[in-house]
This record gives structure tokens, sequence and C-alpha cells, in this order.
């Protein structure tokens, strides 16, 4: 009773609807509030500006406040399923980690075979390359692998040009200047190094 | 062994039927006939491992060296396998797209509502706009459910029916689009329902093999097409290859590969070497001895720890063998393009008649098979 | 019964060798041609379908049952409602241990009270982790060993107590030299353990709220929440340190752990829109890192109110009370280098002096 007197102000305050459930007793209230603030009773006011701290607390926190606690009268449902549906969920659910596993094997699979070539190459290199090995010894120099860019090693922005999932037509990559109506470039074909 | 298929195969020895063909099915007989017609299986076998059996005095480099047949000598080269990778997420799976309608439907019925007073100030247009959007959706507040209400009487009706389009990616995009109502500002040249979002591009509808904006879901790899060198066979001239070129001096395979690349095809590529050491290689036998290139790439097969001897075999090189090789490797190294395009205007060897950027499965049919054999390990699929 | 049993089996045994279904070398074969070969569809296989059932069968023409059943027609059609069901499971509220007779279902069913739905999509950095940056990872960090290499065996880490001393018996093994702490063996990068993202953790340390009031807290929990997408976890002050005018007891700070899905947009959102953004950036330092392989570094508010959620609802925030934000990149890779190179990969400059 008490918290829900408090949301029903809150409410009036910030002019949120409440839920059907509340809204009489959120038009009781609001008049309730008009009155006390408007009562020229109220000594608490004054008081306040008597000490000095006249700044009233920001209302987006109080508003911020009544968003996080979040009144729960429309809280989760709990799922309620017939025996049907059920099963269809049940299947749903074997054939979805099924069709997760073939595709985290099939992305191994992949790593594997790209693995094995490289391997059979650097051992071809280090045995087949009839120069001693030197190749091979060059080849193994890790050097700037785990540096970073400003250092001369390691990967450079560029290179992480994430996926995305659709091209735009306007904007973007390498349109200089023409604003919103300039033709997009997906590749920057015109790079020439400097 | 199972005791079944123990007592099984006593049967069959009893039978008389354990004879080693037995043991093949009848595929692999075939293909066994076919290959082997005149011999026997026994042969077969024994000629099987004589080639699987790996030439260890080869292998090992700490073996003994001296071996009185004279070594085949190979031309050491340096490839590039440059590649642009993918640069759209590949097409979802259908059962995918389901899946996630499906879940984010669940979803609905189990979180706490959207706290919309939170976002839209009331009584303002937004806030007035929002809600005649909602309620076209049905009182939904995501925007990638479809027509759903989870706080109804009917919210245990969330399964879509056969046909429904409501999860598909395009649908859900075009809807956002049309919601926002400001397409024609990003439309540009392109499909205006979907605000000039694209995952097909014009060099896809022209299958522009030279253009980087092709199949944006796959990894192209760079291939290139060698000018015709007097001497050489048509097979050679006539396949697609990684491009490649011989190493000079002392220079590693990543210089070798770089030097290569933007020599024969231009500077303005910006790349990125992955790793210094090769991803794959490939060993060409020629069918008769040529006359290679200049002796110091030329290199017999010798031992790894045996330089001294290794000196003395290219010192007598020249006049031993004047330069004859019977066969080439190529050695490829990883590299990735981000930015720029090769262009055969600008490079400085002009040895190349064209090049084309294809996707793995493009490749299959561009190369020569034996070529395809040997490199198709180091592409990737996607 | 037996009878019939026996025959059947020897029928079974008998079909089994007359005609062989698949010999050893097909299967070898096989087995080469799957994982060496082009395998042209990826990650798509023979079981599941190809076609969407949702993308309708193509013989059903507008006339079809199919194409014409509504689920709520009979609903609505009735008249009273239905007689509920008399059996309703609910799931147990506290675990009893595996001997009570009511057990939970396991988390992944509905009716259990873990069930949470998801997921929703699936990322694109994920994507881009799979497609680009993992071969690429490998390949980098690619060791040759030739076959039959081993590596030499390196003596126990933990040192045994020597000595006279009645107390060294059964006593634990001692720590390794220079300190009690055992580092993480890096292993030679192979296919079965390239490093990947595996959490990252939100950390806000509001200091605000040492004197300013609980407002502080709320206003830094609703911006931690708009941006992870999760409920985040307060911390109270363990102790009194007067000089950081902290006190026991009082909620000082808050965390989100990110994993999956989640985790994956923040990541996105944070890599292509909010650090871009940010002026003057250098990067993250190179020499952070706990030496495991978990990465930290930090947001100012401003840069923290250029995420999407909070710039599109700047308006609903006090501005001086968006926190500042520390981000925790927990990788499986085991030392900071691996996972510098990872971030790296993945979009995040670093600079500064190198530290491995």
């Amino acid at each position: 009773m008490h918290a829900s007197s408090i949301r029903g102000a809150l409410a009036q305050v910030f002019q949120i609807p409440l839920r059907p459930t509340l809204r009489n007793a959120a038009g009781q209230i609001s008049t309730g509030i008009t009155t006390t603030t408007t009562s020229s009773f109220s000594t608490s006011a004054s008081r306040a500006a008597k000490k000095g701290r006249g700044a009233k607390p920001d209302q987006r926190i109080t508003l911020i406040r009544y968003f996080l606690y979040h009144p729960t009268t429309l809280t989760p449902r709990p799922l309620r399923f017939s025996r049907n549906r059920y099963l269809r969920h049940w299947t749903i659910h074997r054939a979805w980690n099924l069709y997760r596993a073939k595709v985290k094997q099939a992305r191994q699979l992949e790593l594997e075979r790209q693995y094995n070539a490289m391997h059979a190459a650097n051992e071809e290199l280090r045995v087949g390359a009839g120069d001693g090995g030197k190749l091979f010894r060059k080849a193994q120099m890790k050097t700037g692998v785990w540096s970073i860019p400003e250092r001369g090693g390691g990967v450079p922005i560029e290179y992480a040009r994430g996926l995305v999932e659709w091209m735009g037509s306007t904007g973007g990559l390498g349109s200089s200047g023409t604003g919103l109506g300039a033709k997009a470039k997906i590749w920057d074909s015109e790079w020439t190094r400097s | 062994m199972a005791p079944r298929s123990r007592g099984a195969k006593r049967i069959a020895d009893a039978l008389g039927f354990s004879t080693p063909k037995n043991h093949v099915c009848l595929s692999c007989r075939q293909s066994l006939a076919l290959t082997r017609p005149q011999r026997g299986y026994a042969s077969a076998a024994t000629a099987k491992a004589t080639v699987e059996a790996p030439p260890i005095t080869q292998l090992s480099p700490d073996g003994p060296e001296a071996s009185p047949v004279p070594q085949p000598i190979f031309t050491i080269k340096a490839g590039v396998v440059l590649s642009r990778p993918p640069l759209i997420t590949p097409d979802p799976h259908p059962f995918e797209t389901a899946y996630y309608l499906y879940q984010r439907r669940l979803n609905e019925r189990l979180v706490l509502p959207f706290t919309q007073y939170f976002y839209y100030k009331r009584g303002t247009p937004a806030f007035e706009q929002w809600r005649t959007k909602r309620q076209a959706r049905g009182g939904a507040a995501t925007r990638d459910i479809g027509k759903y209400n989870a706080y109804t009487d009917e919210a245990w009706n969330d399964e879509v029916l056969e046909g429904d389009e409501t999860g598909a990616p395009s649908k859900i995009v075009e809807q956002l689009i049309a919601d926002e109502g400001r397409a024609e500002e990003f439309t540009g040249t392109g499909d205006p329902k979907f605000a000039g979002l694209k995952r097909r591009t014009e060099a896809d509808e022209k299958n522009d093999q030279r253009s980087l904006e092709r199949s944006l879901s796959r990894t192209l790899y760079l291939l290139v097409k060698n000018k015709k060198v007097a001497g050489q066979s048509q097979d050679e001239s006539d396949f697609w290859k990684f491009p490649s070129g011989t190493i000079i001096g002392h220079e590693g395979l990543k210089q070798a590969a770089q030097r290569i690349l933007f020599s024969s095809l231009g500077e303005n590529m910006n790349t990125f070497f992955v790793g210094n050491h090769p991803v794959g290689h490939y060993v060409a036998r020629f069918a008769s001895p040529r006359p290679g290139p200049p002796p110091q790439m030329t290199t017999e097969t010798s031992k790894a720890s045996d330089s001294a001897l290794l000196k003395q075999e290219v010192a007598q090189q020249p006049d031993q063998h004047p330069s004859l090789v019977n066969g080439e490797k190529t050695f490829f190294m990883k590299a990735r393009i981000m930015a720029g395009q090769p262009s055969l205007a600008a490079s400085q060897d002009q040895d190349i008649e064209d090049f084309r950027w294809l996707s793995k499965d493009e490749i299959e049919k561009a190369v020569h098979p034996d070529y395809w054999v040997k490199v198709k390990n180091m592409l990737a699929t996607q | 019964m037996a009878e019939s049993h026996l025959s059947l089996r020897l029928a079974r045994t008998w079909r089994s060798f007359v005609k062989p279904s698949i010999c050893n070398r097909c299967l070898q074969t096989r087995r080469t041609l799957a994982s060496q070969a082009s395998a042209p569809q990826g990650q798509r296989d023979a079981e599941l379908e190809e076609a969407s059932s949702l993308g309708g069968a193509p013989d059903a023409g507008s006339g079809s049952p199919v194409r014409d059943f509504d689920p709520l027609k009979v609903p609505r059609s009735r008249k009273r409602q239905l007689v509920p069901s008399r059996y309703q499971f609910r799931s147990p509220k506290y675990y009893r241990g595996p001997l009570h007779p009511h057990q939970p279902p396991p988390p992944s069913d509905p009716a259990s009270r873990e069930f949470v739905p998801g997921p929703f999509s699936t990322p694109r950095l994920e994507q881009t982790y799979h497609n680009i940056i993992a071969p690429d990872f490998m390949t980098m960090c690619y060791q040759h060993t030739p076959p039959g290499f081993r590596a030499p065996q390196k003596g126990a880490r933990l040192r045994p107590w020597i000595g006279d001393s009645p107390y060294f018996r059964n006593r634990p093994l001692r720590g390794p030299r220079g300190g009690d702490v055992l580092r993480l063996l890096r292993k030679p990068i192979t296919f079965r353990n390239i490093p990947m993202i595996e959490r990252v953790t939100v950390h806000s340390f509001v200091k605000g709220a040492l004197s300013g009031g609980s407002g502080y807290i709320h206003v830094a929990g609703m911006a931690l929440q708009a941006i992870t997408n999760h409920r985040v976890m307060t911390h109270e002050a363990r102790t009194n340190e007067a000089n950081w005018g902290i006190i026991k007891g009082k909620t000082v700070s808050m965390t989100v752990d990110l994993k999956g899905e989640d985790m994956y947009h923040f990541l996105g959102k944070l890599i292509n829109v909010v650090l871009p953004r940010i002026k003057d950036w250098n990067g993250v330092r190179a020499t952070t890192g706990d030496n495991s392989g978990n990465l930290t570094f930090g947001l100012d508010p401003e840069s923290v109110a250029t995420f999407p959620e909070i710039e599109t609802n700047y308006d609903a925030y006090p501005g001086k009370m968006i926190p500042g934000l520390h981000i925790t990149i927990h990788t499986t890779a085991t030392c900071d280098k691996d996972a510098r190179l990872l971030l790296q990969q993945v979009g995040i400059p670093f600079y500064g002096k190198v530290v491995d």
C-alpha cells in the first residue's frame, strides 16, 4: 500500500500514467499532493531555505531511481507450455544444439586443414629447400609479431575492419567532402603508397 | 570386436568367404582394379607401401648424407596468397533465422516491460510518434519480432506460421527503415526500400572478377595469369596461379614475396603479411630437366647440417650441370590486402597478362587440377 | 521368441559380410576427404534442410490446409475456458540435493526457474573472429616443430623442501623462486588453442557516491545497465580508507560481467562507435595486463556518454553523474602478448612501451 502510493505520487509528479490497476489510486493521490505543496503551513520549504540548501535533488535522478526499480505489475509471466508445445520446444532446442556443434566442428576442421598445410610447407622448407635451412630459419624469425605498430610490428589498425551486415550506398569509406549524397566506396581502390 | 561380429567372422571363415577381397568394399575394389589391373592385390599392397613410406634419408636432417644417386634440383620460388577478407557477414542459415525469431519472442514473454517514459517524454511529438508505431506493431516495444504482444491473453500464440517472413533480416531492416522514415537521405543510387543498404554490388551483377567489391561475404584471393614465355608448355601459361617468382640473393621468403607482388602488380596496395613463414607450398616436377635461372637460386636438395658439402656442390654446379633444374618449389606467404588495387599498368616487370580476385570454389575451376590439389588446403572456405 | 531373435541376428551378420557396406580403406579416404577437401558448402550439412520450414512449401496453394491454418480460430470460438490441467509442474524453489525426489529440470527447460531465452543473433564481432581473426592468429603465432620433435622436459615448478628438519616431511611443495605466484604456462598455439575473448568485466568506481549520496550510484547503475544490457552488481567498501574518504560498508562501485552474445555486442559498440570518437586518444597502454591474458583499460565519462544508448537519451541522465568505466577483457590467452595481439586484430590500438 505504502509503496504503491509513493509510486503513484512519483507518477503524478513526472506525468507518468500508471498501470490500469493503479490509475484510480493515482488520481486520489494527485489531489493530495497538490494540496500539500501549495499549503502555506508546511515548514519544510522555509527550513530548507534557511539552511541554504535550496538545491533540490535533480529530477532526473528521481526518475532514474523510478525506472531502475521498475514497477513490477507486469513482471515476467511464467512460461506455461502445453505438452505439444513443450515437445516442439525440446525438438528445436536439440536441433539448435546439433547445429551449433556442427558449425563448431566445421570451423575446427577448417583451422586444422590450414594448420596442416602450413606445417607441411614449413617442413618442406626446412628439409627440401636445399639451402641448408637458411630460408627456414629466416622464416621462423618472430621479430615484431607481438609488437605494436608504433614500434614497427604488430597488426596495423586498418586490418581490423570488422564484418558488417549491410553496405550503405552513401557516405562511408573514402567519400571525401561531398556529404551524405556521395557515393559510398566499399573498397578504397584509389589508395596509393605515398 | 563385439562377440557377435567375431561370430560372423568365424562363420565367414568356415564358409570360405574370408579372402582378402572381403575386406575391401565394392567401390574400392573397382578403383583398385582400375589403377592396377594386371597385378595381384598383394603386389599392389607392397607397391602402395613403398610409395607411402617416407624416404627417411631425405626427410631427416641428421641422416647420412652420402647418396650416390644425384638429387633432383629445384628452383625455390616465393609466392603470395594475397586475400581480401570477407567484408559482410555470411548469409545466415534459414534455421538460424527462424531460431532467433523464436527465441526473441520467448524473451518478449519473459522480460520486464520496456521503460518507454525513460526514453520518450510524455506529450512530446516523439512520444506520440512512438506510440502510434507501437500500436501498429500490436503493442510490442521491440521492432524485430513482428506483430506480437506478449501481454495479451493470446500471448501463447508466439510461433510464426509457415511462409512467415517476420524473422528474415531483410524484412526487419526494411521495417526499421520504414519506421525511421529518413530513407531518402541515405538511399543514393540504391534501393529506397532498404535506404541504399545492400549485400550485393554492381560488381556482383556484372561478375567483375577484377573488382574487390565482388562477393563481399567471401574471402577473395588474387590470382594472376603470366604472359607466355617461349619454351613454356601450353599448360603452364593457360592456367591461373598465385603470383610467384624466384628468390634473389639473400632475401627471405617474406621480402621476396613483397618484392614479387609489388614489382609485378604495382605498389598501390596496402598489404599486411601474416607471419614470416609460408602457409602452403607447391612442388612441380618438370617432365624433363630445363635450363633454370642463375645458379644462386637453384640448389640441390641436400642436408640442412651439411653446409660444406652444399658449398662444394654450389661451386661445382655451373660446370657440372649448367643450371638444369628438375622442378620448382613454390612457398606461399599469406597476406591480407586492406586498401588499394593491383594494376597492370603500374607494374615494373610487365610479366603478367591478367589478374583476378576469386573465391575458393572459383579458384578450383581456374587453376590446373594438380595445382588445386596442392593449394586448396591453405585457402579459407568462407 | 528366442528362435526369431537368433535368426534375425544371423541374417544381419550374413548381410553384413556378404555385402560389406564400407571398408576400412574407404573410411579413411572419406575421412580425409571430409577434413581436407574443399567442402564447398562450408557449414552446411546434409542432415539440415537447406530451406527454412518458414519459407513455405512450394505446393501449398492458397486453399491448402497448411496456408489456411489459424491457431487462434478454435480458441476464439470457444465459449468457455478450457478446464485447466490437473498437473502443473513447478520447479522446486531450492535444490535439495541429488537424493531428493523433486529434482529441478535442466536450465534449458522452459519450466526451469533458471531458463533464459537466447541467443537472439550472431554478433558480427564473433563472425569476424571465426572468419578472419582466428586463422590469422594461428598463422602469426605458428611455431614449427619437426615431426618427432619433443620439447625438452623442464623441471618441476614446485620445489620440494630439502633438509633435515622434521617439519619438511609431508609439507606442501615450495612455490617457485622469486614469489609465490605460479604463472600460467604458454603452450604453442595450434588450431586447438587459439585464444578468444572469454568475458568482459565492466567496472565503475563511483567516487561521487562517497559524499554525494546514492544518486550517483543509481545514475551509474542505470548508465551501465543501458550500455551493457545487464543488471549491475554493486560492491561495498571492505575497509575504511581515510585518504580516499572510503567508509566501510558503503556502496562505492559496481561491476557487470558480460559473456557470449552480450559481450560481443558490447565490444562491437565499443570498438566501432565509442573508441574512434575519443579525441586525442593514443590507444590502450601496451603495458596493461595481469600476466595471464586479461587486459584492462579505462574510459572517461565523456567517452561513456558517447555510447549510442546514452547518446540518444542523454537528457535523461544528469550529465555530471555519468560514470567513467574500467573495462577488463578476459581472454583465453595465457600471456599478455597473445591477448594484446588478439585485441589488436579486433581493433583496439595500443601505444607506449611493450613489456613481455
